[in-house]
């Protein structure tokens, strides 16, 4: 766009042609008051607030839809701009409720804001207000559309960015609502941000509601630990409590949005099942006792069952994937040190034998603009939200979607779904594989000479060598699927072929982190699955809840359970399970309570602080790994904060597990194939204990969706339970799999 | 089945009459449709169904349906009168007549009459300014009207 | 020379013992403005900043909304407050404490209280044999406003017209 200068308040200001007046304004910090603008949203020009006076126009202009050109002269503050700002202000308050004292908003509201300037301190109009009845669009978001001034900003969130038209503008003139259709409410994985977009108190936080004033909280920087984007937030605190979690930007990452999943899980924080004091079990009862007891006896217990008689190599090492990525480095350092190889972050993994291996190479905001996707194994819209977001924008872009999965899942974006069966998804890629390469004349290996490639795979191959920025995204579906580690390694082979980047979402949370600070056993360690399975006398667990985090919850329990296994759990939780298998229970600081850093998919290392110190006697938990190895005499963990170890581990290398893979396409499982995820709202402890998103309708999730064929194999039908979980008869279900998503705890190791 | 399978195939029609990928914009004439098919009514299923059948969110939908006074959201008379009182019948008198017709029947707007014959909306302007204050009843718009012109057609009414 | 004898002639004269005389003598006669405290007292402005009271709607509803207007102008940071949703979905205050040895009298709370509910009373004569004493609580600041209601709301009609 050709570079012209404009006018503003009499100050020259470069600008291109065609832009809109408020970017410039904004860029400049010439402050331009309005309502219904909002950079990341389509201006929709309703709230008519950001009146201008441009010179040789008559009547004055909306700053938000004038595109500036050469030469043009603007004025914000002169007589006649001020004097539109303020009439249509007058007129925003006809209608606007004078109930500031009592609302959620007031301190923080733009409408508020803009009123003292703009406001007139006496109202003229004498008429009846309007009036809306309160409605309940769900357990997230409370309304008071009494209140709202009509900006659309909702609305347009819902169908611009979140995908789905939930809120919309009903009736006309003075009977305008802006209201959700059905009495369904509102269940967007991202509904949260309609929050933050609302200017004024019409959309406010539900479980928020009430308690304080904006003015009384601090804000603290972090980031969400529950996916692998690490979005940016603000964390607001009030008495050592968080209170409310609100959007930080950041483009780079999140922009400016953040899931519901990120902005509503402090609620656990305050959950009355909190793990608060050190716990020892002497002859089976549990005693509380000062940390320095438990830590002598926790340290008392190791060296018996693993150190003093040289058994490191029977102490075991696991941690959850959400832990920081310090506490990992701590924990396998200090395991390490005792001379002890078996550390495994991977605790849901069936066969870690052939692990996954796959790069992300591909950043977040160059999601945006690549051409073709292909989605294997995921159901991205509530596993990553913040991703989808990105994907959808570049399926919106004109990007090709395409999806192999179990069940045709509700994407918000225009996708192709293929459904099909696990045991079908390698066939699949090795006959795209085999199409790709005989288009770039090479020689196929010897794996897939035999494969016939299917006009799927056929399809499949053409969109990938027709693109020429394409991604191809690995699921968590695939994770337990029998074939995981050729898929992944096909996966590889193909993006290398088409020029294409790959994106592994196998595993979330931290778990970069984890691979950065080598938490995983190297050479004659045990992973978590041959450590379960062997003759152990001691195990180290951060922040673990068999019946949810393990793939085989129930042996897992069983080979902690043991009489002469020493177990030392570090917690957030009370949880029954733990308390059955541990012998000492340390209380750990969960998310928001302790300082560290999160590795997200951009291979960013995103530093944050404690923005609430833990309650009652929890200790972050790289506090007590410091001083476990204290107590265990380790050398090199004199360390006064966590920065320090930090910047010990920021010149580590991720950790690449070199194995030869050999693809296999032959093992297939003859068996019914189980997909088990737990619902979005249930992937990690702090989660679990968040009432409201509990309640939410995705929190609600609780069923094992299969076809009709395969229920009749499995002699069910609607109404039944499969492994405790309501089935669910749905025809958009590939053959010969059961697709559960579950907000109750896993029950696979219970059946297998 | 709310929308009937001849509704289609003229809501089809209508589809065909703008550029593929834009069928939403035959909403308007899918509700008539539908709303002609289900006692002069739409209800939010209603609503719902032709939005499913236009690939449409059903908000957009009810936007649609609910800002436009041709769409009856509640049971309605035989007749509907539907009565202007935008600017130019207001200050021809409008609302004095919309008092008049309603103590007639006995009736708000918005109403139905017990014998369920004749339902009262006040609608915005129906673009006969030239004629206000005026009223249309049913497909018909009666112009200049005085009180004894209501009580004349209104009586006429079956 | 002239002077020093001017001043001689006007002490022997006794002039301004006189003069004193002579108010003295006056005010023998005069009304009296003194009054007998704690028997008599002196009348008090409507505006008399005292003793702290919450007060209620007629209907017996307290005023209170927990917008915490007071305790933000607070600037003796004297005011705490906590608030909840109370079951009929209203909002609602669980603590509001003023502590009386932060307290300056000021009256912002008052000026900032956008429903009346926080007032400073014509009440100055109150003493604490405690330490928390000095805490009004909720229910104490209720009790001022429940047992002087009729001389709150008098003095605010009297001061109303020159608000």
């Amino acid at each position: 766009m050709a570079s012209i200068t404009i006018e503003i308040d009499g100050n020259i200001v470069n600008a291109k042609a065609g832009e809109r007046l408020i970017t410039i304004t904004d860029r400049e910090g010439i402050s331009v008051p309005r309502f219904c603008y909002h950079k990341k949203l389509s201006v929709s020009t309703s709230c008519r607030m950001c009146l201008v006076d441009i010179e040789g126009v008559t009547k004055p202009q909306t700053a938000c839809s004038t595109p500036v050109s050469d030469g043009m002269k603007i004025h914000t503050q002169n007589e006649k701009a001020k004097a539109s700002q303020k009439a249509v202000m007058e007129f925003l308050l006809i209608n606007h409720p004078l109930d500031c004292p009592i609302c959620d908003q007031g301190g923080e509201c733009e409408l508020q804001d803009v009123a003292v300037e703009y406001g007139s301190d006496v109202s003229r109009f004498s008429e009846g207000k309007r009036v809306v009845a309160p409605s309940d669009i769900g357990p997230l978001i409370q309304t008071d559309m009494t209140r709202c001034i009509h900006c659309t900003r909702c609305v347009r969130f819902g169908s611009e960015i979140a995908g789905i038209m939930e809120m919309g503008g009903t009736g006309r003139g003075e009977d305008l609502k802006i209201e959700p259709f059905l009495a369904e409410g509102i269940t967007s994985e991202l509904s949260g941000n309609m929050i933050d977009v609302c200017p004024v108190g019409a959309l406010t936080s539900k479980p928020f509601r009430y308690e304080l004033r904006s003015w009384q909280m601090a804000s603290a920087d972090s980031v969400a630990r529950h996916d692998l984007v690490g979005s940016n937030l603000y964390a607001q605190t009030y008495k050592g409590l968080v209170k409310r979690v609100v959007s930080g930007d950041n483009e780079l990452v999140n922009e400016t949005w953040i899931s519901d999943r990120d902005r509503f899980s402090y609620e656990g924080l305050a959950h009355e099942n909190r793990l608060l004091l050190p716990q020892i079990k002497v002859e089976g009862q549990w005693k509380e006792v000062e940390w320095n007891v438990a830590l002598d006896f926790a340290i008392k217990g190791l060296n018996k069952n693993a150190l003093n008689s040289r058994k490191a190599h029977k102490l075991g090492g696991l941690a959850s994937s959400t832990a920081t990525t310090e506490e990992f480095y701590l924990m396998q350092k200090m395991l390490r040190e005792i001379g002890c190889e078996n550390i495994d972050y991977r605790l849901n993994v069936n066969n870690l034998d052939d692990p996954i291996h796959l790069d992300s190479n591909i950043k977040l905001s160059d999601l945006e603009c690549v051409d073709n996707v292909l989605v294997i194994g995921a159901n991205l819209r509530l596993e990553q939200p913040m991703i989808n977001l990105r994907l959808r924008k570049a399926q919106l872009a004109g990007a090709s979607v395409s999806a192999l999965n179990v069940k045709a899942f509700d994407y918000n974006h225009k996708t192709n779904h293929s459904t099909v069966s696990p045991n079908e998804i390698a066939t699949i890629l090795a006959g795209a594989l085999k199409v790709i390469l005989e288009k770039n004349s090479l020689e196929a290996p010897s794996y897939i000479t035999n494969i016939n490639p299917s006009e799927l795979s056929i399809n499949l191959a053409d969109k990938l060598l027709d693109s020429e920025r394409s991604v191809i995204v690995l699921g968590e579906h695939v994770i337990n699927n029998t074939q995981a580690a050729s898929i992944a390694q096909m996966v590889a082979e193909i993006a290398k072929q088409v020029n294409g980047k790959t994106l592994n979402l196998t595993s979330s949370a931290n778990t970069l982190g984890a691979q950065y600070a080598h938490f995983l056993p190297k050479s004659k360690g045990m992973n978590t699955n041959e450590m379960l399975a062997a003759d152990m006398s001691a195990f180290l667990l951060l922040d673990i809840y068999p019946e949810y985090d393990f793939h085989h919850s129930n042996s897992a329990v069983e080979a902690l359970s043991k009489d002469d296994v020493f177990v030392v759990s570090l917690n957030s939780f009370n949880n029954e399970l733990v308390a059955q298998y541990s012998d000492v229970l340390l209380p750990m600081a969960a998310m928001y309570e302790t300082s560290g850093s999160h590795v997200n998919i951009n291979h960013d290392m995103q530093s944050f602080a404690a923005a609430v110190k833990a309650p009652e006697e929890a200790k972050p938990a790289w506090k007590i790994l410091k001083v476990i190895a204290d107590l265990l005499e380790l050398p090199g963990f004199h360390y006064e904060n966590v920065t320090q170890v930090s910047e010990e581990l920021k010149h580590q290398k991720i950790y690449e597990h070199k194995q030869d893979i050999t693809i296999d396409l032959g093992k297939k499982s003859s068996a019914i194939e189980t997909i088990w995820m737990h619902s979005a709202y249930h992937s990690d402890a702090l989660l679990r204990h968040a009432k409201s998103l509990s309640s939410s309708k995705i929190g609600q999730t609780n069923s094992a969706s299969m076809n009709t064929a395969t229920a009749k194999e499995l002699s069910l039908e609607c109404g039944n339970t499969y492994l405790g979980v309501p089935v669910v008869v749905s025809d958009t279900v590939a053959d010969r799999c059961v697709f559960v998503s579950s907000n109750q705890s896993t029950d696979m190791g219970r059946e297998s | 089945m709310i929308i009937s399978d001849s509704a289609k195939k003229q809501i089809d029609i209508w589809i065909e009459k703008y550029p593929q990928g834009k069928q939403s914009s035959a909403v308007m004439e899918a509700l008539k449709l539908v709303q002609a098919e289900n006692d002069n009514q739409l209800t939010s299923e209603a609503i719902q169904a032709v939005a499913d059948y236009l690939d449409m969110p059903g908000i957009a939908a009810a936007e649609v349906a609910t800002f436009y006074e041709n769409y009856n959201h509640k049971p309605v008379g035989k007749h509907i009168i539907r009565f202007c009182h935008n600017i130019s019948c207001m200050l021809n008198g409008a609302d004095d007549l919309i008092t008049h017709l309603e103590t007639k029947l006995g009736v708000k707007t918005g109403e139905v009459t017990k014998d369920g014959l004749i339902s009262v909306k006040k609608v915005e302007c129906l673009g006969a300014c030239v004629g206000a204050p005026m009223f249309q009843i049913d497909d018909q718009y009666y112009e200049h009207l005085t009180a004894d012109k209501i009580d004349d057609i209104v009586d006429g009414l079956k | 020379m002239i002077n020093k004898l001017k001043k001689i002639i006007k002490s022997l004269s006794l002039s301004e013992l006189r003069s004193g005389m002579k108010i003295t003598g006056k005010e023998l006669f005069n009304t009296k403005i003194t009054v007998q405290y704690p028997e008599e007292k002196t009348p008090i402005s409507p505006r008399f900043r005292g003793l702290h009271a919450l007060r209620r709607y007629p209907n017996g509803e307290e005023r209170c909304i927990a917008c915490k207007l007071c305790e933000a102008v607070c600037p003796a940071n004297a005011i705490t407050i906590e608030s909840e949703m109370r079951d009929d979905g209203t909002r609602r205050t669980t603590q509001y404490d003023i502590d009386l040895f932060k307290c300056i009298f000021c009256g912002f709370c008052e000026e900032a209280c956008p429903v009346d509910a926080i007032v400073e009373t014509q009440i100055f004569e109150y003493a604490f044999e405690s330490r928390d004493g000095s805490i009004m609580t909720k229910d104490r600041l209720l009790k001022v406003g429940d047992d002087n209601e009729e001389s709150i709301s008098q003095a605010r009609s009297e001061d109303a017209k020159y608000r």
